[in-house]
């Protein structure tokens, strides 16, 4: 089980990606808005994977990455990005990120990057990949709206 | 090219990703209204998000969504269960992360690849009236029409690309 630590301004977007990195069966032991504060959940909570968004106030993701990459050289990271741009992943990338997500985040798109980072969790996601089907076709269940 | 035509160019490339957008990912049908208006002044739905686009260009996005189609998106960008009182508190959260992922998908179309082009976190506002133009900027506006109402886009600015007054 992965330990992740989730960055990004966007409450929806932090909430989805804890929803899913629990649903492969990890746990989120930290949730971060900015850059900033990414730093120091990083340096407190340890986490083994880092899901970071690129545009945010404050500090934005990729001098987040540099800096946590100072901190910690096998810090493993996952871009979240909205951007097509190419000057954006490749900056990212070369800033020492893991590799790239773009939005909309699913299940298993995400599976597939902690795969790819990860290759002996492959177990593990598998196990999970039965209730991938489930989730994802899951209607939402709301009331009174 | 006129500072509106600019301005016409990219709402024109934003539009045409954000039906993509609606269509294939949120499975939302759409209908373009096919025509940019050059205006002074736009109304504002009850939720609206701004982005601002720097760096090579120069200018600001506004999204506003119809209530029940904001209801709608929201629904389907969450992903598992949700209560009521979680709901609400993502509307606001899901307005600006939907006009953030319509605009990101937007860059490679822009001049130039969109090399340079800087954008800024969404910043989402709640019933607010209306925007009004002021001397020197344009204002394009423009709407995408689905089952459960409409969703505005409106660039405001002086847009500094090539060939554009």
């Amino acid at each position: 089980m992965l330990k992740v630590l989730v960055v990004d301004d966007s409450l929806i977007m932090r909430r989805n990606i804890t929803k899913m990195v629990e649903a492969l069966g990890h746990k989120v032991i930290g949730e971060a808005k900015d850059g900033n504060e990414a730093i120091v959940f990083y340096t407190r909570l340890k986490p083994d994977l880092v899901t970071m968004d690129i545009t945010m106030p404050e500090m934005d993701g990729i001098t987040a990455v540099k800096e946590l990459k100072k901190l910690d050289k096998d810090v493993k990271i996952i871009m979240v990005t909205s951007h097509g741009q190419e000057e954006m992943v490749l900056n990212a990338v070369r800033s020492g990120a893991s590799g790239y997500l773009l939005k909309p985040v699913n299940l298993i798109k995400l599976r597939d990057s902690l795969r790819k980072i990860f290759p002996d969790l492959v177990d593990e996601t598998v196990i999970a990949e039965q209730e991938i089907v489930l989730l994802e076709n899951e209607p939402i269940k709301l009331q009174e709206i | 090219m006129k500072k509106d035509e600019c301005l016409e160019q990219l709402l024109s490339v934003i539009t045409y990703r954000a039906e993509l957008f609606l269509n294939d990912e949120m499975e939302i049908k759409t209908m373009c209204e096919g025509q940019f208006h050059s205006v002074n002044k736009i109304e504002l739905k009850k939720y609206t998000t701004v982005i601002g686009i720097g760096g090579t260009l120069n200018c600001l996005f506004y999204t506003t969504y119809d209530e029940l189609l904001l209801d709608k998106l929201t629904q389907k960008f969450i992903f598992g269960e949700i209560d009521k009182e979680e709901f609400l508190a993502l509307r606001e959260s899901a307005a600006g992360e939907i006009a953030n992922t319509i605009i990101g998908h937007s860059i490679t179309d822009f001049p130039n690849r969109g090399y340079g082009v800087t954008l800024t976190p969404p910043s989402t506002i709640e019933d607010a009236k209306s925007i009004l133009n002021t001397e020197g900027t344009g204002m394009i506006t423009t709407s995408l029409f689905t089952p459960y109402g409409n969703i505005e886009f409106t660039i405001i600015g002086p847009f500094k690309g090539e060939n554009c007054a």
